[in-house]
């Protein structure tokens, strides 16, 4: 289980990784930018939200995931990561994320997560879509 | 550094796609074929045929797997950092399936260090032309300072 605390803090140093001066400081063997994603983010463990409610947490940790910011199959990788996740709350986050940034599959992500079981899940994806 | 064996992964793939209609529910198929942290123990063979057999057995995984699952597999696999899966994924996409996102990971695996990799790339994109698989890979390949990854990107132009 992962602290939503701890989980924000990643997901800061992960957006702070992915600035202009820090994405020259470091880059994949492709060339390309590198957000630092390490095993707490791309794992499945349950997300330890304390007092929040389970849509607020979803909500933060959406906002702060940074799609846009990564190369497009990474940020793709870690959305279906995230879509397909056992735990509710990771597949709200995503779509959240989802609200901001676009990568390739966001639509399929949506379908999918359209007809989750659980009510929070389908709730945030009506709210992003707007129907 | 942990790895799975070849038979063992190839098993899993034809578990996989004998498993997957779109009907059922999510496959819990995340042990060795997600985990890419895993090298696979290719035992004798060479990484080029490797790739080329368990790309195989991934095309059929990927087109009996939902879309979603589809994506993620494959992505996770061309972000791996294992070559034999990146070619198992170049290798598959020369197969024709539908794959959302197969443009964004040939795009990404045209510009692996392997030339293996790029020339399966090129193969694919050229299969794939015809359905919005190509975001330029074969132009960009076709000045590749590797030879045969050249030939088969200005043939297939």
């Amino acid at each position: 289980m992962i602290p939503l605390r701890r989980l924000l803090c990643k997901l800061a140093v992960a957006a702070l990784s992915a600035t202009p001066a820090a994405a020259a400081s470091g880059t994949s063997p492709f060339g390309e930018e590198v957000v630092d994603l390490d095993d707490e983010l791309t794992s499945d463990a349950p997300i330890d939200r304390e007092h929040i409610e389970p849509d607020d947490a979803a909500f933060v940790i959406g906002r702060n995931l940074p799609l846009g910011a990564m190369n497009p199959l990474s940020a793709t990788q870690l959305a279906t990561t995230w879509a397909l996740s056992s735990d509710p709350v990771r597949r709200a986050a995503i779509v959240y994320a989802l609200e901001h940034s676009s990568p390739l599959g966001a639509r399929t992500i949506l379908d999918h997560l359209s007809q989750d079981p659980e009510s929070l899940v389908r709730a945030a994806v009506v709210r992003v879509r707007g129907y | 550094m942990r790895k799975v064996s070849l038979k063992r992964l190839l098993t899993k793939l034809t578990v996989l796609a004998l498993a997957a209609t779109p009907a059922t529910t999510p496959i819990a198929y995340a042990d060795e074929v997600t985990d890419v942290k895993l090298a696979v123990d290719r035992e004798h063979l060479n990484d080029t045929d490797a790739a080329i057999v368990l790309g195989r057995g991934l095309a059929l995984a990927l087109d009996r797997l939902r879309p979603l699952e589809a994506t993620h597999l494959a992505s996770s696999w061309a972000l791996a950092a294992d070559p034999v899966r990146r070619g198992a994924v170049a290798n598959a996409l020369e197969w024709m399936f539908p794959l959302v996102g197969d443009a964004l990971v040939l795009d990404h695996l045209s510009r692996d260090p392997d030339p293996k990799i790029r020339a399966a790339c090129a193969r694919a994109a050229w299969v794939r032309r015809s359905t919005g698989g190509d975001l330029g890979v074969l132009d960009r390949l076709a000045s590749d300072p590797d030879p045969a990854v050249r030939a088969i990107a200005e043939q297939a132009g």
